[in-house]
């Protein structure tokens, strides 16, 4: 057994070496290692963190977005509405009046006396002009008139609409029909749009 | 007696063997030990920048996307939209009316008259007529109903009560409900009553409802921006 001992440390370093790398490897191992998961786990709950939190932006993100372009979209028909629809009073008011006379005469019907209330709606930017008018007919008239009416491409709707009989086949109508126009633009606040 | 052989070996016998064995042992042990290390360091250097980049890139593009949420809400903030929804309320409800077919409603009105009863004044309750509000997000409209308040004379109060059967029946007359009636001197029946009316193209399915032919005469829906 001494012999052997004797041999080991004849031979020292043959062994020494060898093993002082492999305990330099399993130190730097333990200690690398566990630090290196250490390290990686800290990253990887930092990243999933980072991916949801990332996912919760994009999809906040998206939704702004898209409410941003349905609102522009939204504001962009209103604008075209407005300006290729209603128009205002100045450009369209007579237009419209001649064209509900030209219908009901096309019908048959002759509206001797109409009025025309106006109601301002403010808050819509928007003018409500009625055309309210009795007339006699037919059946047949009516709903001609009201044909026509369906097929006018100008923006006027019927409010209401009442019946009498004046005689076997004669009718008194009373007719409420409406229209919207854009408000004017003030003068005053246009100008000092405008000014410097 | 035996004979012993002369010693002629200049050093000492010794069994290296087990030293050896030990040595070539430890060293492939240190040489894969050696390999494993380097792999190990060149894999998670490798893998923890590839993840660091990932995390600087999320960081980066959510910091982004928070500057881009910030401005669209003050945009959206500055928009008005609960101003702008109720303006696109009305002016569907507008719409609406304008697509109301006063015709289409006639015909139907007359299918279920039955002989003997005349309307006399037909209209639309205001506060009911026009488009339901949609869900946001829901491309399905919900049905459309019109409350009619319709007025007139039946010769009798049979013909009166097969009109509300009539109607009743009529899959584009729904919920009628007769408020009163007076019989005259000469024997007619004048009535009131109020029905819903469902304008659309076909007489809505049970369930689900289905969604509604876009009016062809006037502009399209403007659709409800809701924050």
């Amino acid at each position: 057994m001494r012999q052997r001992l004797e041999i080991f440390r004849h031979h020292f370093l043959a062994w020494s070496i060898p093993l002082a790398l492999v305990v330099l490897n399993v130190a730097w191992l333990s200690a690398f290692g566990s630090g290196a998961r250490l390290r990686a786990a800290d990253l990887e709950n930092r990243l999933e963190r980072a991916r949801d939190e990332h996912a919760r932006e994009t999809a906040l993100l998206a939704e702004r977005e898209k409410l941003w372009i349905a609102a522009n979209e939204n504001r962009s028909r209103t604008r075209a509405l407005y300006e290729e629809r209603f128009s205002t009073e100045s450009a369209r008011l007579t237009a419209a009046m001649r064209e509900v006379k030209s219908l009901a005469a096309r019908a048959g019907l002759e509206p001797r006396t109409i009025s025309y209330p106006e109601e301002r709606l403010e808050e819509f930017g928007l003018l409500r002009r009625s055309f309210v008018f009795n007339v006699e007919g037919t059946y047949t008239d009516l709903r001609t008139f009201l044909h026509l009416l369906e097929l006018s491409s100008s923006f006027v709707s019927i409010d209401a609409i009442q019946v009498r009989e004046r005689s076997p086949g004669a009718l008194g109508v009373s007719l409420r029909l409406s229209t919207l126009f854009a408000a004017e633009a003030d003068p005053a606040s246009a100008a000092s749009e405008t000014g410097p | 007696m035996s004979w012993q052989a002369p010693n002629l070996a200049r050093a000492r016998f010794e069994n290296l063997r087990p030293l050896r064995r030990i040595s070539l042992l430890l060293a492939a042990a240190a040489l894969v030990l050696t390999a494993w290390n380097a792999a190990t360091w060149v894999r998670t250097g490798a893998l923890g920048a590839e993840r660091a980049a990932e995390l600087e890139r999320l960081t980066r593009e959510t910091s982004q996307a928070r500057a881009r949420i910030a401005t669209l809400e003050a945009d959206l903030e500055a928009a008005d939209l609960e101003a702008e929804n109720e303006r696109v309320e009305f002016l569907n409800h507008r719409i609406a009316e304008r697509a109301f077919s006063w015709n289409l409603l006639l015909d139907r009105l007359v299918e279920a008259l039955p002989a003997g009863v005349r309307v006399r004044q037909l209209s639309p309750s205001v506060a009911r007529r026009g488009a339901a509000p949609r869900r946001a997000g829901s491309r399905e409209r919900e049905v459309e109903t019109v409350g009619l308040r319709v007025s007139g004379e039946a010769e009798d109060d049979e013909a009166l009560l097969e009109l509300v059967d009539n109607l009743f029946g009529n899959p584009h007359f729904r919920a009628p409900d007769l408020g009163s009636e007076t019989t005259r001197d000469d024997g007619l029946v004048q009535f009131g009553l109020e029905v819903q009316y469902l304008p659309g193209d076909e007489p809505p399915a049970p369930a689900p409802a289905a969604p509604l032919p876009p009016p062809a005469a006037a502009p399209p829906d403007l659709p409800e921006a809701r924050p």
